[in-house]
């Protein structure tokens, strides 16, 4: 039995049925993509790219492809020239869904059907037709979260379901395909004529002209909270995106991904975060409070340091470390630990982990993640903060605080390294100036020069550029600076962030960009006395929750 | 990098940009009445006069996008317009004032307000100003919006937004992938819908003798278009780098007006005028031009070393309007583009236009964003290198420096120039 492969849900898949085709969803990540970047280009939608891989790695033969999208388009074309399938077909579908686009459709359905019959030599089967139809996949009984926007690859759509605290409904395209059966008594034209029309007649696509009907899939009343899912280079659902988030009174969370296995890493921070906002998270793995002791501590483990809060029982800060991380989590948390003086694992009553490698600190008493800790800790240092910006070594966050404190919103940068510590590490390099240098070295530039490349590679070519022209080191790095701010002012944007703002992370300590910051946003930043501390202190007080009996997240 | 006039006004549009959008536009409309004169009156002597002619009649049309709200009717690309200058209603498109803006060195706070309002970063550049001079207000509303699904989705997304944010009415035409007689009789119709939804908005009814006059206008315009093509395969021209975008404007938002008509009338004669001879290498340009990109100027501006010989987006049909049929002569034109349907006709399109300008090469330009160039990319490639014409997939940007690799770009080229020569 040879598999049929589709995309999208406007494939006509009952009349391929009734033709003796077994259709199957295309929708596996891939590892790389070396096949398709060969045959089309790396800047090229990761879902297209993704479904040329999974053609070569199944040694698919029969393939219906649907004319979704520009991306799709140019699979076909390429598949068509390398000539390799049995079956290759590419559906015209209109974007309009009125009568004469069902008329289009139906014609072009009368075509596919005539070409895969004279393939496989069959006829129609109007039993096998009426039987192909099934009911949509039902909703969660209960309380759920959506997975909505771009198609979700079948790896995501699992580390979702395994690691959410609700059971997720899968609302893209690839989860809620929903025809009627057909009316009794239709047959011939007049049937094909009438499943033009329900094909048409579904919840529309983001590619549809009408896409008013969109709202319909997420009026469900147990539905809690949306995470909207976008594939790099489909630029269809960023749009709906930034429509829903003004929109919906929905906690919304945005994951775009790369149609590549996902590392649990950041997604699981994403979504622990967003569970710790929306109060679902479940009983933590460890929450064992040892009671006598004199302190209690938070262990920020992040991607270049390791910071460390030690508070009292009343809360005062006793003593901080702040360690390189080194390769393992453990050790950069042990490490912090052996800087402390005086105060060893014995003296604390509680110690909360968080940021990337909290899973991995063997002696903390609980996890929150970093989104939690640093609106924690920042509402303790300056509660009049309404939005936390955080550049750290590896990502940079911002976060939505209400009155009190908690989590209103967050976002985070996405794989690329532009606008993070690191990227001015990296341009430190390419500058020859130590790290320490380039925090001031951008105050004193006398030309504008603008960096407007997006990527920390071609932005390192733009420097390399800039020095060869002869251009200062401190125009160069207000350059820097500036574009750390502009990217780092597109997300408080995207959250929906406004002041006051407070700032965190060790770039923080970077006047250049702090200034440029401030100038984008036209607000000053509240920055304390130690920038990085601010997810230690913030785990260090739910660490002090835990022994004074006032529970908390973790 | 630009002139430092070119500079200094460009920073000003900037300054003013977000909290005085109105003044940005006084600004921009100001520079492009400006070139408007200058091509009128003062044109250099180193351009083709009829390029110079184009040239002001582009600019008076950016002029009308910026000019009081509720006059002109913002148009995709690939939209037929005889409808429009049948009715007297100027065609504002926006990607044509994207190309302004970068050579005003003043797109950089429109593509940060489109991504600060979440438009994607891998977003088609162009579509991004379009949709930043909506979103900061400095292009004020149009009388409405119209659009078709051809070429590409961003037509399909900024439009809609562009309309939505603008508050005003948005029509579009479907353009089905396959060509046919159903195709025909759907775009048709829906053209005849759109005439319908023009006079609606504006009050003004469609007089079947001026859609017919303007049509035959489009047909005269293509023919003279068609008549350069014959006098430049045999001739060397210097000419600018982004010449040709000129002509994506006459045979597209401005076909079937009078200026349109003019301006390839004395391309045509300008060009059988000089003397048939070759001079350099001669390239065909797949795609659009970057206006921003002096490092490539440098290279393919006035030189006798090399010249682009014809783009692609100039020559995407050659359908012969037929002005006793208005409605199915612009639906088959739709349907007929050579950016309609499978890539392969597009590289075929290239291929043509490759043997009968003599080209020496092609370069296929991925604009950034654009999936439907860069996805053909590799097909393009090998298809035009088994007929003969070395290819260049040169990655890039048609209007955001932010996106391209200036000095990789060059190295390519340069490369790709050399590698022509040798074959000499």
């Amino acid at each position: 039995m040879k598999p049929l492969g589709y995309t999208c849900k406007y494939t006509p898949l009952e009349l391929l049925e009734a033709l003796g085709g077994h259709p199957v969803l295309l929708n596996q990540e891939s590892c790389g993509f070396p096949y398709a970047e060969r045959v089309t280009h790396n800047q090229f939608c990761c879902h297209a790219k993704a479904v040329l891989e999974e053609c070569r790695r199944t040694g698919l033969r029969e393939l219906v492809l649907v004319n979704c999208c520009d991306c799709i388009r140019r699979v076909y074309d390429v598949l068509e020239a390398a000539g390799e399938l049995d079956f290759l077909y590419l559906l015209d579908l209109p974007h309009h869904a009125d009568g004469c686009s069902r008329a289009l459709l139906k014609d072009g359905l009368e075509r596919l059907a005539a070409a895969y019959a004279a393939y496989r030599g069959t006829r129609f089967d109007p039993a096998a037709f009426r039987a192909a139809f099934s009911p949509a996949p039902a909703l969660p009984e209960g309380d759920f979260l959506a997975v909505t926007g771009a198609r979700a690859g079948a790896g995501l759509l699992e580390t979702l379901r395994r690691r959410s605290p609700l059971p997720v409904a899968d609302l893209t395209c690839g989860g809620h395909r929903s025809l009627p059966p057909p009316p009794e008594g239709l047959e011939g034209p007049q049937l094909l004529d009438w499943y033009a029309g329900a094909l048409l007649g579904q919840l529309p696509c983001m590619r549809m002209n009408e896409i008013g009907r969109r709202s319909e899939l997420l009026e469900q009343p147990r539905l809690r909270g949306i995470l909207y899912h976008t594939v790099k280079f489909c630029d269809y659902y960023s749009f709906e995106y930034e429509a829903l988030r003004s929109r919906t009174s929905l906690p919304l969370l945005k994951l775009e991904t790369d149609f590549t296995p996902q590392g649990d890493g950041q997604l699981s921070t994403r979504l622990e975060a967003f569970a710790e906002q929306l109060d679902l998270r479940g009983a933590p793995a460890v929450h064992t409070a040892r009671r006598g002791r004199r302190y209690v501590a938070g262990i920020d483990s992040g991607s270049t340091t390791t910071n460390l809060a030690v508070l009292d029982l009343e809360g005062s800060l006793r003593a901080s470390a702040i360690v390189r991380t080194g390769p393992k989590a453990r050790q950069g948390a042990e490490k912090a630990l052996a800087a402390l003086e005086g105060i060893g694992l014995d003296d604390l009553a509680a110690v909360v982990a968080t940021g990337y490698g909290r899973s991995h600190i063997p002696f903390a008493t609980g996890q929150v993640t970093e989104i939690t800790c640093h609106a924690r800790g920042a509402h303790h240092l300056h509660p009049q903060a309404r939005c936390v910006i955080d550049i750290g070594g590896q990502d940079s966050k911002v976060i939505c605080l209400d009155e009190d404190g908690g989590v209103k919103n967050f976002v985070m940068n996405d794989k690329c390294a532009a606008g993070t510590g690191r990227f001015l590490e990296m341009m430190a390099r390419v500058l020859e100036v130590e790290l320490a240098e380039m925090g001031t070295l951008g105050l004193r530039w006398e030309t504008d020069l603008t960096i407007s490349s997006i990527c920390t590679v071609f932005a390192e070519s733009e420097v390399v550029s800039l020095i060869a022209d002869n251009h200062s080191a401190a125009d160069i790095v207000h350059g820097l600076n500036r574009s750390v701010a502009v990217k780092t002012a597109a997300l408080v944007q995207r959250a929906g962030g406004c002041g006051p703002y407070l700032m965190t992370g060790g770039v923080a300590r970077n006047q250049g960009v702090v200034q440029a910051l401030e100038e984008r946003l036209g607000a000053p930043l509240w920055i304390g006395d130690t920038p990085d501390l601010c997810g230690a202190l913030g785990a260090a007080l739910f660490a002090l929750d835990h022994v004074t009996d006032k529970g908390g997240p973790a | 990098m630009a002139s430092k006039l070119v500079q200094s006004l460009g920073a000003a549009v900037a300054a003013q940009v977000p909290e005085h959008p109105e003044r940005a536009r006084a600004l921009l409309r100001t520079a492009y009445r400006l070139v408007g004169f200058q091509m009128r009156h003062l044109p250099p002597k180193t351009v083709p006069g009829a390029r110079c002619y184009m040239q002001g009649a582009t600019a008076r049309s950016m002029v009308c996008a910026l000019d009081k709200p509720g006059q002109a009717a913002c148009v995709s690309i690939f939209l037929p317009c005889e409808i429009l200058h049948a009715l007297g209603i100027p065609p504002v498109l926006p990607e044509g004032l994207s190309c302004y803006l970068v050579s005003t060195a003043a797109e950089r706070p429109f593509i940060a307000a489109a991504e600060d309002h979440g438009v994607p970063e891998s977003y088609c550049s162009y579509h991004k100003i379009l949709l930043g001079l909506a979103e900061s207000g400095v292009m004020p509303p149009p009388r409405f919006v119209l659009s078709t699904s051809l070429a590409c989705d961003a037509n399909q997304l900024s439009f809609r937004r562009a309309a939505q944010r603008w508050g005003v009415p948005h029509f579009t035409v479907d353009v089905p992938w396959e060509d046919s007689p159903q195709a025909v009789a759907y775009v048709a119709q829906q053209l005849r819908q759109m005439a319908a939804f023009v006079a609606e908005h504006t009050g003004r009814a469609l007089s079947e003798e001026a859609l017919r006059q303007a049509l035959e206008r489009s047909g005269r315009t293509l023919a003279h278009y068609r008549r350069y093509l014959e006098e430049r395969a045999v001739r060397h021209v210097s000419d600018e780098m982004t010449s040709e975008m000129l002509s994506v404007f006459a045979l597209h938002s401005m076909l079937g007006s009078p200026e349109a008509e003019e301006y390839a009338r004395r391309l045509a004669d300008q060009v059988a005028a000089l003397p048939r001879a070759f001079r350099g290498k001669r390239l065909v340009w797949a795609h659009t031009l970057p206006h921003w990109q002096d490092a490539l100027r440098e290279i393919l501006n006035f030189s006798d070393r090399v010249e682009i010989v014809a783009c692609d987006m100039a020559c995407d049909f050659w359908e012969a309007p037929d002005p006793a049929h208005p409605y199915e002569s612009m639906a088959r034109r739709l349907l007929g583009s050579c950016f309609n349907g499978g890539a392969r006709r597009r590289v075929e399109r290239v291929l043509e236009l490759a043997r009968h300008l003599h080209a020496d090469g092609v370069v296929w330009f991925c604009h950034w964003g654009c999936k439907q160039t860069s996805g053909a990319s590799q097909l393009a490639r090998q298809t035009l290198e088994a007929a003969g014409f070395p290819t260049l997939v040169l990655d890039g940007d048609g209007c955001d420096a932010g996106n391209a690799n200036d000095g990789q770009m060059v190295t390519r080229l340069q490369a790709f120039l050399e590698q022509l020569e040798g074959r000499a």
